[in-house]
């Protein structure tokens, strides 16, 4: 069975930012976990999120739901507000080429550095 | 209903209650946990308890039930773990201390036994009944399977020019992927489709059969509204005289938009999406039309292999309402397959985890002469030898569609 540890840490700048670090495999077993700790962060004030893959060794296309499911989470009323509450930081080749090839690139904003993540938030 | 103590004979009530000691324990605790040794069984005098095995809750008890006393009387490991839900007054009653007040009472013996074959044979009614609840979940899931095989064509099309194979392997017992074939007479096309809905289970397979019908029934809206109005499909006058190549791609992009729209405004909450190729051929003259919407490229194989790769032309289906469709065109030669495919080919995994990879696909693709069967046949054994004994994980999905030569 795959696993996912996810640490979630806050940057206070211009605007709180809510970090969480992916660990794992983030598929069909995993994206349970995603969502509810992103629904806990969210319940708890969370409107910016920061998804650092960079430890995630796996992405499914369950994981790619999940990841949508979140940024449903960060902005339900407002459809167009969606991708911009949410980064996606380092994925590894193979995670950035699913992004890619499922066309999430167009709509979520990938990057391999936290300070620009952060600045475009 | 009457409480353990009450339930029990007195002698044996007045054993339990002289050897047992009052425990306390504060919200959230856990008084043991599974795989702990047990020497002590307790009687909850104040509070609520959750038997459980990590998340999964076995039971919930409170005011005068009884736990641990199979373990805790037969000196066997703890096989569930037991945490207060509220501040706790437990009657600990340990298994030597029991023993000895026993000793002066044999009837309280007797009724310990008699005691013990009680939950026992309770135990066993409810895993009998568990057991038929099971049943009937696996009979519902097996009507589901069979009512989801109605979502998959159940002949392929029959026309002159073109050999048409189709494989499909559920990874469980109702599937995520999709695959359809179908002749469109109003513009005169084969429609070829596969499709793999993201996740896996009763979820996925419920949005299977909503993305195939949506695109079926739009695929063929010029046909089912002619119908309607007394025309013969194919006799569309609404089509007459109009280029055909040009009605071939307002049919696409209407397909895709209204499959992506409807989901996506009416589903888009539950965020479930599908990765879709639909591709219309032209039958005289192997014109294809097609949107690759997030799915895996698509192959045009020739007499030297891999001859066309047909990326993704737009993102997944279902979720970005709104997104835009490229139409792509290509052209399929005489001798020539179109081969469409789900992620569980490449991913199909073996025994030690490795994925088959789409490296291994094209080169069992190099070169290829067979026909449309032959090909998908070749795969699968290919996929099926490397992954030996290993548990499928994933759907495995092919369509083939071979324009015969001249």
């Amino acid at each position: 069975m795959s696993d996912l540890q996810i640490g979630v840490s806050r940057e206070e700048g211009d605007k709180a930012v809510t970090i969480m670090r992916l660990m794992g495999s983030l598929d069909a077993n995993t994206q349970s976990t995603l969502e509810d700790k992103a629904r806990e962060a969210v319940d708890s004030g969370a409107k910016y999120l920061i998804l650092d893959m960079s430890g995630v060794d796996y992405l499914g296309s369950a994981g790619m739901r999940a990841i949508h499911a979140v940024t449903n989470l960060l902005s339900p009323d407002d459809p167009s507000m969606r991708s911009a509450c949410l980064k996606v930081l380092n994925p590894s080749p193979a995670a950035a080429k699913v992004f890619k090839t499922l066309g999430f690139d167009a709509f979520i904003d990938v990057h391999d550095n936290i300070n620009e993540a952060i600045a475009a938030l | 209903m009457s409480t353990f103590l009450e339930s029990l004979a007195p002698d044996l009530r007045h054993a339990i209650e002289e050897s047992g000691t009052k425990v306390l324990f504060e919200a959230g605790e856990a008084v043991f946990k599974r795989g702990d040794s047990a020497e002590a069984f307790y009687v909850i005098e104040e509070g609520r308890v959750r038997v459980h095995d990590d998340d999964l809750v076995l039971n919930n008890l409170g005011l005068g039930d009884v736990f641990g006393e199979i373990a805790g009387l037969g000196g066997m490991e703890r096989t569930a773990s037991v945490t207060a839900e509220t501040a706790l007054v437990l009657l600990r009653v340990e298994r030597d201390a029991l023993y000895t007040a026993l000793q002066t009472r044999p009837e309280a013996l007797k009724g310990l036994v008699s005691m013990l074959c009680d939950r026992e044979s309770g135990m066993a009614n409810r895993m009998t009944s568990r057991s038929w609840r099971l049943q009937a979940a696996e009979h519902e899931l097996e009507i589901g399977r069979r009512i989801q095989a109605g979502f998959l064509p159940n002949t392929l099309p029959d026309i002159p020019e073109y050999q048409v194979a189709s494989h499909f392997q559920a990874a469980r017992v109702v599937a995520g992927d999709f695959y359809d074939a179908f002749y469109i007479p109003a513009i005169d096309r084969l429609a070829l489709v596969i499709g793999d809905v993201c996740d896996k289970g009763v979820g996925a397979a419920l949005f299977m059969t909503l993305f195939r019908s949506l695109i079926r029934a739009t695929a063929q809206s010029r046909d089912f509204v002619t119908w309607a109005i007394d025309e013969k499909p194919g006799e569309s006058s609404a089509s007459a005289g109009k280029d055909r190549t040009v009605l071939a791609k307002d049919t696409l992009t209407n397909t895709i938009a209204l499959t992506n729209n409807y989901v996506a405004t009416t589903h888009g909450s539950t965020s479930m999406f599908a990765s879709v190729f639909v591709g219309l051929l032209d039958p005289e003259t192997g014109a294809l039309s097609y949107v690759n919407a997030g799915h895996e490229e698509a192959f045009i194989l020739g007499m030297n292999g891999i001859r066309l790769s047909l990326p993704p032309t737009g993102p997944v289906v279902g979720i970005f309402a709104g997104a835009n469709f490229e139409i792509g065109s290509a052209q399929l030669e005489h001798g020539e397959t179109l081969l469409l495919y789900t992620d569980g080919v490449p991913e199909a995994m073996s025994e030690s985890g490795e994925q088959y990879a789409e490296e291994r696909l094209r080169s069992l693709l190099e070169p290829w002469r067979g026909g449309a069967n032959e090909l998908l046949q070749e795969i699968v054994e290919s996929v099926s030898e490397f992954t030996g004994d290993a548990r499928q994980h994933d759907d495995i999905t092919m369509l083939a569609s071979r324009r015969r030569t001249v």
